[in-house]
């Protein structure tokens, strides 16, 4: 026989997808590992990791030596001795439309 | 001492229905009472690294149950709705739903008589299947006075039914 209770509260049914709609919630609150760093760790690594950015950075080098400009050096020292002597270096004479004219491309160490 | 997402999906699976309806004889309206239930059972969740599996269901009721008196006090307190016509029980025509809406608003009615927590006594009692320790957890009341509470619960909704049926 129905109770008074049952009679005063017959049962509802709730809304489809609750259980789809919850699982949904939990996903999309981006915490489902437990244990895992809360988003205040990650946020004071960020800000550390952007104040030590400079020091990452060595700037532009002075004396670059490139290995081009000593290969070119030993190839005009390499050369047969002419008018024009250069000392702690060497030249290169250029072509030039003027035959009264000689220029010279001169290179020290 | 934790819970994880299969704990609170097993305890979805048991609670979704007879929370439910512990939560439409507060709110009156199946949606709402679903939207809260999900916010109860997400705050759990935030909370799950606290909270000891054993006592999960009793814990969601509390949670819910606080949700739906802030609920009530913001949309305005005892603010007279119809039952709405989402909350059709299974196999229900026009006619059995119309008949029952009647006897819901006078059910409805004699609710508002009762204190929260006598109305909340007696909602979990018919719905929840929680102990008697659970119920007073629950309720924050003395295990030994659930009894006596729930007798006088059910007299003061009896007595109201029965004055609304002489005088109609």
């Amino acid at each position: 026989m129905m109770s008074e209770l049952e009679r005063w509260f017959p049962k509802v049914q709730p809304p489809p997808g609750g259980a789809a709609r919850l699982q949904m919630a939990m996903t999309a609150s981006g915490d489902a590992k437990p244990g895992f760093w809360p988003g205040y760790v990650w946020a004071g690594m960020a800000m550390l990791a952007i104040a030590l950015s400079p020091l990452a950075w060595t700037g532009p080098q002075r004396n670059p030596q490139p290995e081009e400009v000593a290969v070119a050096m030993d190839a005009l020292a390499a050369q047969p001795a002419r008018a024009v002597r250069i000392v702690g270096g060497d030249a290169v004479e250029l072509a030039h439309t003027d035959a009264s004219v000689r220029v010279f491309l001169v290179m020290t160490r | 001492v934790a819970i994880d997402e299969a704990d609170l999906l097993a305890a979805h699976r048991r609670l979704e229905v007879p929370l439910h309806n512990v939560l439409y004889r507060w709110l009156w309206d199946s949606q709402e009472c679903q939207d809260l239930s999900q916010d109860a059972f997400m705050r759990v969740w935030k909370d799950r690294q606290r909270v000891d599996p054993q006592r999960i269901d009793a814990l969601i009721y509390a949670t819910a149950l606080n949700l739906a008196k802030n609920r009530m006090r913001w949309r305005g307190l005892w603010r007279f709705q119809s039952p709405d016509e989402e909350a059709a029980c299974d196999g229900e025509g026009p006619e059995a739903f119309a008949l029952r809406s009647g006897s819901q608003q006078r059910v409805r009615s004699a609710l508002q008589q009762l204190d929260a927590s006598a109305r909340n006594l007696l909602l979990l009692s018919e719905f929840a299947g929680l102990s008697t320790v659970e119920l007073a957890e629950v309720l924050k009341v003395p295990e030994g006075t659930i009894a006596s509470r729930k007798h006088r619960a059910m007299a003061v909704l009896k007595g109201v039914l029965e004055r609304d049926d002489v005088r109609t």
